[in-house]
């Protein structure tokens, strides 16, 4: 309770208080009778008449101060038994802190430590955090399917466009020769396409409709590109070879055209087996072009951010320390993935796309 | 002691014979085992101050003794062995916890427990041989283990007296402190006297001498129950929970009340040190200023210090983080 004290009065009756010795007056009060006014069992009248004696004897009023302050039997019983010296020590730990106040100040003084010390051990965490996550995204620009590339996915489009070229010559010895089952040459050379995820092919743009499959010798496949350090850099040079594949295809197509013709002789119109031999092999050049281009794709299949590193799976990005557990589903933009950490959207805006990211011990699927 | 008048004979036995249906465990005591025990008590406590008493005034005051344990103890005098038994075993632990309170270990406390037990057993004998036992001193008024608490404390401070060498007036002693407190603040300099200027150091010293006489007279002249509260209270260390409890008010009404007192010994104390001592307003407050001052100095500089060292430290962390 907080009392508006006269500090100056109340400092100097705390002092005068040390004074041990008793009065020695007579008539003093039984034990019965300090009992009874301790626990206010007394008549008014009398009570009275006690209160004006206990003021002014310095022995009686001891007792009374000993019957007030003694704690009640149950309770001092049993902290008794327990530790009967920690009894002396409290007396003397109450006399150390008796000054009005001096306790609460120290409590609050803790409180206000502990607070400080908190609070600057969450800014340093923040700040850590913040910087590790801004280190990330410098590393790994958004968006992009040219990022994180490694050699396995470089050696994936070189083994594509060796199909696509293989195809290409096959395509152009079934129309050297009718005769050949289209279906089993169709089925046989479509279903040597490379091996490529749906998703991936759908997701990229279809290559142009006027390539045809080559009768001249397969050109060789372009030579490996030494893995690039810099995703830029790597990015630039898979342009750059996937024109330079473009052309070449371009210029086989040409070829090929000019050898249909000649080949069917006057009849200008290629027969409809052939000509379904030609689509067929367009389309399937087509999908190897689109495969070439995936496989531009799925050479870039890891990617890092936040520390993580994420591989792409069938069209979305995984944290490498997801291990299959169950996903908490978030869609971007809405509240709940406002909710999320400032860390993880980082993460999912820095990758992009779907991604599956372990976070705190909960496996977070967002898109 | 006034002793009941005869029409309040009914009122005592009607009141009687509703204490012992009142107790749980009458210990196969009769009214007439009790009457003796509860007209005493109404002899001490109501009938004492000499003024009429209304039967009323009876009846609520045997109402109010506690019927069990003024049965047990009545039980313990007449021999009942059942009733010594209850009573060891449910205030055994009270009586060592209060003699713990004022022993220096648990051996002296033991010690004084059996001899407290002793007493209450009574195997002092007086001068006719009859055996002495405290427990005809219980009324019921207050509860058994408040009781035995008191007898415990009265004897520490019995026990107290007989050993202490100078007893004194208790409100001279404790006021003297004052001064004492200011001349050990010094370093004793107005004692040893080898300060640089020896007239401020006696001027100190008498000025001290004033301030203890006025403030003993301020509070001499309080109302009974403030100067109790306020001896309570700054003498004896209770907290106002406590006393508010014994006098049967709330905390809040005994904060009040502590201020008050304190506006009243202010006024007693500047009043007494101008009328009777010829001091000035301004010194007067001036001087209580400077007391107060002074004897809380120390606390507060190592308050302050503590504060320091604390945001020192954290100044530290800081750094090192």
């Amino acid at each position: 309770m907080e009392l508006e004290f006269d500090k100056e009065i109340d400092t100097i009756l705390r002092k005068a208080r040390h004074g041990t010795d008793e009065s020695a007056r007579a008539g003093h009060l039984d034990a019965d009778a300090v009992a009874a006014f301790a626990e206010n069992a007394l008549p008014e009248k009398v009570k009275a008449l006690y209160t004006a004696h206990f003021a002014d004897c310095g022995r009686c009023r001891k007792m009374l101060s000993n019957a007030i302050a003694w704690p009640p039997t149950e309770k001092a019983a049993a902290a008794s038994v327990a530790a009967p010296v920690a009894a002396v020590s409290s007396s003397w730990f109450a006399n150390l802190f008796r000054t009005p106040g001096l306790a609460l100040g120290l409590g609050a003084l803790v409180i206000v430590f502990a607070g400080v010390l908190g609070y600057i051990v969450l800014q340093n965490r923040n700040r850590d955090s913040n910087a590790s996550v801004a280190k990330t995204n410098e590393q790994s620009p958004q968006g992009g399917p040219f990022v994180g590339d490694t050699s396995a996915s470089e050696a994936n489009a070189n083994a594509s466009m060796s199909n696509a070229t293989a195809n290409t010559a096959r395509a152009v010895s079934n129309t050297a020769a009718p005769n050949s089952t289209p279906s089993g040459m169709a089925t046989g050379t479509l279903g040597r396409g490379p091996e490529t995820s749906g998703d991936t092919v759908a997701n990229e743009p279809p290559a142009t409709a006027t390539e045809q499959p080559v009768a001249s010798a397969p050109a060789p496949p372009p030579p490996a590109d030494k893995p690039v350090t810099k995703t830029e850099d790597r990015r630039d040079a898979d342009e750059e070879k996937a024109k330079d594949d473009k052309e070449a295809a371009k210029q086989q197509y040409d070829g090929v055209s000019r050898e249909a013709k000649k080949v069917n002789g006057p009849n200008r119109s290629v027969g409809p087996r052939n000509q379904q031999n030609i689509n067929d092999n367009l389309s399937m050049n087509q999908t190897n072009t689109g495969a070439i281009g995936g496989a531009r794709a799925e050479a870039v299949t890891v990617k890092n951010a936040g520390g993580k590193k994420f591989e792409q799976r069938n069209g979305a990005w995984y944290d490498t320390a997801y291990r299959g557990q169950a996903t908490k589903n978030v869609a971007r933009g809405t509240e709940d993935y406002q909710k999320l950490d400032g860390g993880l959207r980082s993460i999912a805006n820095s990758i992009g796309g779907v991604v599956v990211v372990v976070w705190k011990g909960t496996a977070y699927r967002i898109q | 002691m006034a002793k009941p008048a005869q029409k309040h004979k009914k009122t005592i036995d009607d009141a009687v014979a509703r204490l012992i249906s009142r107790a749980e465990n009458a210990r196969v005591l009769s009214a007439d085992d009790i009457r003796p025990r509860v007209t005493a008590s109404l002899e001490k406590y109501l009938l004492s101050t000499g003024a009429s008493v209304e039967n009323s005034e009876i009846s609520q005051f045997v109402d109010e003794i506690r019927a069990d344990d003024l049965c047990l103890i009545i039980a313990c005098e007449r021999g009942q062995e059942k009733a010594w038994e209850d009573l060891v075993a449910n205030f055994d632990a009270t009586v060592k916890s209060a003699a713990r309170k004022i022993s220096s270990n648990s051996e002296d406390a033991e010690d004084l427990a059996s001899s407290i037990w002793a007493e209450l057993y009574g195997l002092r004998q007086d001068a006719d041989g009859n055996k002495k036992s405290k427990l005809a001193y219980y009324s019921g008024r207050g509860s058994l283990a408040g009781w035995l608490r008191a007898v415990v404390s009265q004897l520490a401070v019995d026990q107290f007296r007989k050993q202490s060498k100078f007893v004194q007036i208790e409100e001279d002693r404790e006021f003297e402190n004052l001064a004492s407190e200011a001349a050990e603040s010094n370093n004793n300099h107005g004692v040893v006297g080898h300060a640089d200027n020896p007239e401020e150091e006696f001027a100190k010293g008498a000025a001290e001498s004033d301030v203890s006489e006025a403030l003993a007279t301020a509070v001499a002249e309080l109302e009974a129950e403030d100067r109790l509260i306020l001896k309570l209270y700054y003498f004896d260390d209770l907290k106002l929970k406590d006393i508010a409890a014994t006098f049967g008010y709330h905390e809040a009404t005994a904060s009040r009340k502590l201020t008050r007192v304190q506006n009243e010994i202010r006024k007693g104390v500047e009043k007494a040190l101008m009328s009777r001592h010829g001091w000035t307003e301004n010194e007067v407050k001036r001087h209580l200023s400077d007391t107060a001052a002074g004897l809380g100095m120390n606390l507060e500089t190592m308050f302050a210090s503590l504060i320091l060292l604390v945001l020192v430290q954290v100044l530290a962390i800081k750094t090192v983080l």
